[in-house]
């Protein structure tokens, strides 16, 4: 447009006038509607979830002091750490598969550099005005008004940053404890260095550095066009039928002054946040936010013409081939994400909610008694992940066709665990040396394997086993 | 505060484009965040730090897993970015010539 008014400018005053009044600087539209709404839905998921109840403690809550992850009624514990990787490959596939389909969706809609960075500008549009009386003010001499729109955006800025970081530390240290340490000046040193850290990298990211993270710092927008094909949702600009572009006098018919459809009104341009033209086809710095074609679809309205001049639509349908949405690249994403899916959720319902390790004494192999029996003295470490107290009870059995009598001291041994502990239990096994009715056969003296199993006295449906090694002398 | 500033018509924010020296540490500080964090996730997984607090708490110089979990993302974070920035290093420099009489 700085063309435009260089070369004639009188012409260009009218026009520009125009377009101010005709087209709103902030876009408004279906895609623009929907990306707020997306922005609404997840800035609500972060900043509400930390306060969410479960029962009586916090309903997602990341406790790495405590090494327990809560998950609503779930809690995980460092020995379910298949389940969380599990869950980030199902993330990571489902980015792919929605990727293969309809392009670069995260990046227009939920990534929370996105979220955060529109959020920051709707502050800097409260507190500086729009785009245009930015711009002057920015180009402004110093001034006390000028200072005090800085000062209020800045003020915003840093308190929803401090915000950000507290809520985020809140998704790993219970947040009411976090809210209440801070409301007394008693916050952890490291607490603090957290809150400050992420509180920075929000202002960072979503105050300075905006459409730079995307254009240089972040590697799905590099790798994102692995999962593309001809059939992959973009946003494109339908050259055919918008060259060649050109301004107009609005009523005129623009074939008969030989003009495409494109009005070179420059709007998509002025409203796309990574500051690039979708009429030069498709690029990587695009991220598909969509806030071109409302843009354009608004400039179609007022001209009279079809919208649709920048669209959503696969590169195939532009070269006027079919598209598919269902092809190979979508089944197999499709059909690992459901596998995986699946997988997850059987092997959540198969979790036991307890565990068993065994370790035999370190120190002694064996002592032989009095009474001529082989003592071996094992620790068991019971865990309870279930979310209420546990009782178990200790069996202990010879394993296969081994049908000797082993002997636990103390017998009937019942111990209690609460809920999310570990139990370290010491227990002595005994067993005759050797049974001499069997001499050579299932029963020889020497070393043999040994299964200990716990049951909860209240449900007997709950039990686990493991296996350990008994060591007795040969003869 | 930009030159775009100038133009009303230009891309929608005065960007500000980082030089090649800034974007470079940028990049390497971000990737090395993402290579630190996953490193972190695996290793303490499977590695508790309380019997080191345990050890250290009466010395007053470690509270809580929370410091000691903080310190191993920062320690994973530095190696991370020092290879990150080695890697960066030595993409951005050209190999130096060969000497005259070497075969190419």
């Amino acid at each position: 447009m700085s063309k435009h008014q260089d070369s004639n400018p009188t012409a260009e005053d009218s026009y520009y006038q125009a377009h101010q009044k005709v087209y709103p600087r902030e876009v408004r539209g279906r895609f623009t509607s929907l990306r707020i709404s997306a922005a609404w839905v997840l800035l609500g998921l972060f900043y509400g979830l930390p306060w969410l109840r479960w029962d009586d403690r916090q309903a997602i809550l990341f406790d790495l002091p405590a090494r327990k992850f809560h998950l609503l009624g779930l809690t995980l514990w460092p020995q379910d750490f298949i389940f969380l990787a599990w869950l980030l490959v199902i993330a990571a596939l489902s980015l792919f598969f929605f990727t293969a389909v309809g392009g670069r969706l995260w990046c227009g809609y939920a990534c929370p550099q996105t979220v955060w960075t529109e959020v920051f500008l709707w502050m800097e549009k409260v507190t500086e005005g729009d785009r245009a009386k930015r711009m002057k003010l920015d180009a402004a001499p110093l001034s006390v008004a000028k200072f005090a729109r800085k000062a209020s955006k800045q003020f915003l800025w840093i308190t929803f940053s401090l915000w950000t970081g507290f809520t985020f530390v809140g998704f790993f240290t219970p947040v009411d404890q976090l809210a209440r340490a801070i409301a007394s000046f008693e916050l952890g040193p490291w607490e603090t260095f957290w809150v400050l850290f992420y509180g920075f990298a929000t202002y960072g990211n979503a105050g300075f550095l905006r459409e730079q993270v995307c254009k240089y710092m972040c590697p799905y927008a590099r790798f994102q066009s692995a999962m593309f094909d001809r059939d992959t949702l973009i946003i494109t600009y339908d050259a055919e039928r918008g060259e060649p572009r050109g301004g107009r006098r609005k009523g005129s018919d623009p074939r008969a002054a030989g003009l495409g459809d494109c009005t070179d009104c420059t709007m998509c341009v002025q409203v796309c946040p990574t500051g690039i033209d979708i009429r030069n086809g498709l690029q990587y710095e695009c991220i598909a936010c969509a806030a071109c074609i409302d843009a354009c679809d608004s400039v179609m309205d007022k001209m009279g013409y079809a919208r649709g001049l920048v669209r959503y639509d696969t590169q195939n349908a532009v070269d006027h081939r079919q598209s598919h949405v269902v092809r190979p690249r979508v089944i197999v994403y499709g059909l690992l994400l459901a596998a995986l899916c699946v997988g997850f959720v059987v092997a959540l319902a198969l979790r036991k909610p307890m565990g068993l390790d065994v370790i035999h004494d370190r120190n002694t192999l064996y002592r032989n008694l009095d009474s001529g029996e082989i003592e071996n003295v094992y620790l068991l470490k019971i865990m309870n992940k279930d979310n209420v107290t546990r009782r178990f009870a200790v069996a202990v059995a010879g394993v296969g066709a081994d049908s000797r009598e082993y002997r636990l001291d103390p017998p009937d041994a019942v111990f209690e665990v609460p809920s999310g502990e570990v139990f370290n239990a010491a227990v002595r096994v005994r067993r005759a040396a050797w049974d001499d009715r069997a001499a050579n056969a299932s029963a020889p003296g020497g070393s043999t394997e040994l299964q200990f199993s716990i049951v909860a006295v209240d449900d007997p449906g709950m039990r686990a086993s493991a296996e350990a090694r008994f060591f007795a002398p040969q003869r | 505060m930009s030159p775009n500033s100038a133009t009303p018509e230009g891309p929608p924010e005065p960007l500000s484009e980082l030089s090649s020296g800034k974007r470079i540490a940028l990049m390497v500080a971000w990737c090395s965040f993402i290579a630190a964090s996953i490193a972190s996730l695996l290793f303490f997984a499977f590695v508790d730090p309380a019997p080191i607090v345990a050890v250290l708490q009466p010395t007053g110089l470690l509270p809580s897993r929370t410091a000691l979990y903080s310190l191993g993302f920062l320690f994973f974070w530095v190696v991370c970015a020092l290879s990150a920035s080695l890697t960066a290093s030595l993409l951005c420099t050209a190999p130096p010539a060969s000497p005259p009489g070497r075969r190419p």
